[in-house]
């Protein structure tokens, strides 16, 4: 745990240190050129079929509903044993 | 009449130029020329945010390419829910940072130190090295900050924010920030007492 603190003259300084040390470098712009036009020739993603999203809430909900089945199963069985 | 598709081609670019990053984001869903407006208007701050976080030219290129490759390929399942679109960047430019340093764990990366520093004119040779040796160190500390911390600072010292406008970015209210920041500069000028002892 941090116990020191900070005074406003450390604050001033600090602030002053990283003004000093960061600059704010761009990238080259060749590499901005040829990113983009990698970006732009990108083969596009088909989209998922409007099924796929319908079937993957359909099979959540099933597993949901079996596991509620289950945990009344097995405490119904529990109770009928004790 | 190639100067008019010229000049409706140049409408069209222009409209898209003017257009908020949340429209480009809807419309770069279907149209890959509005992701590309947005490439160019976020270009610059991701590659120094990456920069920053991995400390050499060559690594912060080929991760900014992947972090908008990434969107790119996400860009459908980008919602906005009042969350600006250089939010769900920066959470994209993360992960790659992330998956990188894990990946390169046994090779690390070149450290800031071995970048080349513009120092401008200054004569003297000695003051100079000083100068570049604190400048180093200052570097070296902000990178061994945790990555929320690293990732306040790019924003506060390189792109120049405000506290409520890093809030929108990381998530916070401008409060939180602040607090957040004081924390940040406690902790770095901790490190940079340990670098000082170790050197």
């Amino acid at each position: 745990m941090m116990t020191s603190k900070l005074t406003q003259e450390d604050v001033a300084w600090l602030e002053s240190q990283l003004s000093d040390a960061i600059d704010p470098i761009s990238p080259r712009s060749e590499f901005v050129t040829r990113a983009r036009a990698e970006l732009m020739n990108l083969p596009a993603q088909p989209a998922l079929p409007a099924w796929v999203n319908s079937a993957a809430l359909a099979a959540v909900a099933l597993s949901l509903v079996a596991l509620v089945v289950a945990i009344f199963f097995f405490y119904q069985h529990g109770r009928e044993t004790r | 009449m190639d100067d008019s598709v010229l000049s409706t081609s140049d409408t069209a670019d222009s409209a898209l130029v003017d257009k908020d990053d949340q429209s480009l984001a809807r419309r770069a869903k279907i149209e890959r020329e509005a992701f590309g407006v947005l490439y160019e208007r976020h270009v610059t701050a991701i590659y120094r945010y990456v920069y920053y976080r991995v400390g050499n030219q060559e690594d912060a290129e080929d991760l900014t390419a992947r972090v908008f490759a990434r969107a790119l390929k996400h860009i459908r399942n980008y919602n906005d829910r009042g969350v600006p679109f250089t939010a769900w960047l920066y959470r994209i430019a993360h992960n790659v940072v992330v998956n990188h340093h894990r990946d390169n764990s046994r090779h690390p990366a070149v450290p800031l130190e071995e970048v080349e520093i513009f120092t401008g004119q200054d004569d003297d040779h000695d003051q100079r090295i000083d100068g570049d040796r604190e400048r180093n160190k200052l570097l070296r500390a902000i990178r061994l900050l945790p990555a929320e911390r690293q990732h306040l600072i790019v924003l506060k010292f390189v792109e120049q924010m405000q506290n409520n406008e890093i809030g929108q970015i990381m998530g916070r209210s401008e409060g939180a920030i602040k607090s957040l920041y004081h924390r940040t500069l406690l902790q770095l000028r901790e490190i940079m007492d340990d670098l000082n002892v170790a050197l």
